[in-house]
């Protein structure tokens, strides 16, 4: 008898709770739907960390830990870069943007590791033939900017990014026209810093074929005032002015800072 | 005497918060306290606005840890220990509906959670306050001494470490740990209505709260694995039907990294955990209501 009622109990509660599923599931769905519309939750990108933070890391991923799980990686990622253990950096950083993409300074953070520290001390690997190491610094770079790709899809308007971007052009891979394109992106994105526009115009200046458009941009700047004539800007007019041909009368009074140089001291190269 | 009385609830209430002050759960803001402070004085690689993330990142998800740990834990003790010091026989034998001493068992460990999360946003929003002025003190100092940061650069540099700083955003977060802790501890308080110990209670609440993060997630690829067939239907409907959903709740990372939050979601969440809260309370009364002890 008691057995019956704890059965027939048990079922009725059961079938409480399947209704109640019933009613709520599409209040439910339709809210999922907006927060992971509005970046408010995580959407199934969290499956693809499985095989790469283990089960108890996943499960807190999945229990709302996410971040604590990011600062633990970064723990990691850090004591993997005191030991130049660079393919964990590396594989840590792809699942901290992956766990918190929406911190711009872990994508700079993550980039900076692999295009600048990884590169640079496979370049100073003794111990290593001299074409590999040249080898493994360019593929360091490499990796880096691939780090930084999905970052700038994900925050196309973000300057820090597109600034962390033409850097790596700029110093690691020499490639003035792409470093240019990032530095204009940069100065037009979210927070953009007022070197960015110099930048964009030093770099187009050495872009072959983009000399027309680069000498009218450093005018445009060259003609905003002092706070803007600095060395840089008055030596790569100057460089343009004597490319374009431009007619004396129409060229900046300033001396190239270079040539200045040069005189006081004769082993000056200048860039 | 009327049929329902919230004075008896808040009664009922207040002794179960007294009884777990008693227990000295508030201990547990001690470490709380140590763990924002070290938090605080992390530095790996980070910059400014990294910086006042890790406090936030990590003193809510020590809230979060503790406001669900601390829901199960208090919820599935409370009525075998008075079911153990007799008290439970004392409250029923008077007039006391028995849906007016699950509400107020509820409701007390609410209280509770309610008391210790407030008391967690103060420490760690003075910690973040105090963190934010001396991280924009430093910054304004180290982008001054670049000439070539005028000073419409320095202001959006600090514009956005402020963004990482203390804001109303960041009540939004506590709210929304405080409503899964709520429908956790209902949930809990059902599982214990039918529990034979304490302990089965807290077992079988850990695993129905685990599980309800990723039972979705977990049954969408069953169903692309095994295919949509009647059978994949009927074994895992009835476990998205009867698990609750946790995962809504989780808007608090994104909130506290500074994604703005509609107060429009923030109500559906809120009706959402109140819904749950009352069905769950409605079917522990069923279990409850001709319980023989």
């Amino acid at each position: 008898m008691k057995l019956r009622r704890i059965l027939r109990k048990t079922a009725m509660a059961l079938a409480m709770l399947v209704v109640f599923g019933l009613l709520r599931s599409p209040v439910e769905d339709s809210l999922t739907r907006r927060l992971v519309a509005d970046k408010l939750l995580m959407d199934t990108q969290a499956a693809n960390l499985s095989g790469l933070i283990g089960q108890s890391a996943f499960l807190a991923v999945l229990g709302g830990l996410r971040p604590l799980v990011a600062i633990y990686t970064t723990l990691h990622a850090f004591d993997a870069w005191s030991y130049r253990e660079w393919d964990t950096v590396e594989r840590d950083y792809r699942i901290i943007v992956t766990l918190i993409p929406d911190d711009i300074d872990s994508w700079k953070t993550g980039a900076w590791h692999l295009a600048y520290n990884a590169a640079a001390s496979y370049y100073l690997d003794e111990s290593l033939p001299m074409a590999t190491r040249q080898r493994l610094t360019r593929e360091w770079v490499r990796k880096g900017v691939a780090f930084l790709e999905p970052g700038l899809e994900q925050h196309p308007r973000s300057s820090a990014l597109h600034k962390q971007m033409g850097d790596i052009y700029r110093e690691k891979i020499e490639d003035p026209c792409l470093a240019a394109r990032h530095y204009k992106l940069a100065m037009e994105g979210d927070a953009p810093r007022s070197y960015m526009r110099r930048f964009h115009g030093y770099f187009l200046a050495r872009c072959p074929g983009r000399e027309r458009e680069a000498y009218d941009f450093l005018m445009a700047l060259y003609r905003e005032g002092p706070a803007q004539r600095l060395p840089t800007l008055i030596q790569r007019v100057k460089e343009l002015e004597a490319k374009l041909e431009i007619p004396p009368a129409q060229q900046i009074p300033e001396v190239d800072p270079d040539i200045e140089m040069r005189k006081q001291f004769p082993h000056f190269r200048g860039e | 005497m009327p049929i329902f009385s919230p004075g008896r609830i808040w009664v009922l209430a207040t002794s179960t918060l007294t009884q777990l002050v008693r227990m000295k759960s508030f201990y547990f803001l001690i470490v709380f306290a140590l763990f924002v402070v070290a938090a605080s004085n992390l530095n790996l690689l980070y910059t400014a606005a990294q910086k006042l993330r890790v406090v936030k990142d990590t003193s809510f998800g020590a809230m979060s840890i503790f406001s669900w740990l601390f829901a199960i834990a208090a919820t599935a003790v409370l009525i075998p220990r008075d079911l153990e010091d007799r008290t439970l026989y004392t409250i029923l034998s008077k007039p006391v509906p028995r849906l007016e001493y699950l509400l107020g068992k509820l409701a007390g460990v609410l209280l509770t959670i309610g008391i210790a999360l407030v008391v967690m946003q103060i420490l760690f929003t003075g910690i973040l306050f105090l963190r934010e002025v001396t991280v924009l003190a430093e910054e304004r100092q180290i982008l001054a001494s670049h000439p070539e940061n005028t000073e419409a650069d320095i202001r959006t540099q600090l514009d956005l470490i402020r963004a990482q700083g203390v804001s109303w955003q960041l009540l939004y977060a506590l709210w929304a740990i405080f409503l899964k802790a709520a429908v956790v501890a209902a949930l809990t308080m059902l599982v214990s209505t039918f529990a034979s110990s304490s302990l089965f209670t807290m077992i079988v609440s850990t695993i129905i709260f685990l599980v309800g993060h990723f039972h979705k997630l977990a049954a969408g690829y069953w169903i692309q694995e095994m295919g949509d067939s009647l059978v994949t239907k009927l074994l895992v409907k009835p476990v998205l039907l009867i698990i609750p959903d946790f995962r809504v709740f989780n808007v608090v990372e994104a909130v506290v990294s500074g994604q703005p939050v509609a107060m429009s979601a923030m109500l559906t969440m809120t009706g959402l955990a109140a819904l749950y809260v009352a069905v769950y309370s409605a079917i522990a009364l069923y279990l409850f209501i001709d319980k023989e002890f």
